[in-house]
């Protein structure tokens, strides 16, 4: 917590809990299982901790991926898979084969180290891919 | 017809979100598989979404999903 005690100091404990669990590379939902709380009141003292200290650096430090690059083919099939599309739709979409988007697929879920297309989608908002 | 989930519903999202499927979201969630199953496809129905990424796609941009990085983009 280096750096930040000054500003941690106006943090309750909870929201002190909760900053260094994020930082730590927490999401909301494992901290809230985590504290046995439920996700919209984590969601809301995310919010409190994100008002009251300026945790952005902080905390894009240590959760955005180190080295997320998407080609632009990736990118597009991942924005498609978000749409919740097929690999025969995205190929038609992309104009490209249903083997080439599968490929694709695989080599984004690897970059992004996602166990499935959710998973995937999920670490493309993380990491600023998805909007 | 609502986009809005159950407690429940919200709670089996964010573990799609996290790459589980059906089985380990039981086994998270001390359900049986086909319960697992059952509110993976009630999600699904709810936010009217073809496939589980998309579903994961919807809560977030519902805001039904908070992600830390993406909750820090919407601070001025």
């Amino acid at each position: 917590m280096s750096g930040y005690t000054g500003a941690a100091g106006r943090l309750t404990r909870r929201q002190a809990r909760i900053l260094a669990l994020v930082r730590d590379g927490r999401n909301v939902p494992d901290i809230a299982v985590r504290l046995r709380l439920s996700l919209e009141v984590v969601a809301d003292e995310v919010t409190t901790i994100n008002a009251r200290i300026d945790a952005r650096r902080a905390l894009r430090q240590v959760s955005r991926p180190t080295s997320v690059l998407l080609s632009t083919r990736e990118q597009q099939v991942l924005e498609a898979v978000a749409e919740g599309l097929t690999a025969e739709q995205i190929g038609r979409r992309l104009h490209l084969s249903r083997e080439t988007v599968r490929s694709h697929v695989k080599t984004l879920r690897q970059k992004l180290g996602a166990a499935d297309r959710a998973h995937a989608v999920t670490l493309g908002f993380r990491a600023g891919v998805l909007q | 017809v609502s986009r809005r989930l159950t407690w429940r519903q919200r709670e089996v999202v964010a573990l799609l979100a996290e790459g589980l499927n059906a089985p380990d979201i039981a086994v998270r969630l001390h359900i049986a598989e086909s319960t697992a199953t059952a509110h993976i496809k009630a999600v699904l129905q709810r936010l009217d979404a073809r496939t589980r990424a998309h579903a994961v796609a919807l809560a977030v941009m519902s805001g039904q999903l908070i992600l830390p990085d993406q909750h820090l983009e919407e601070t001025p």
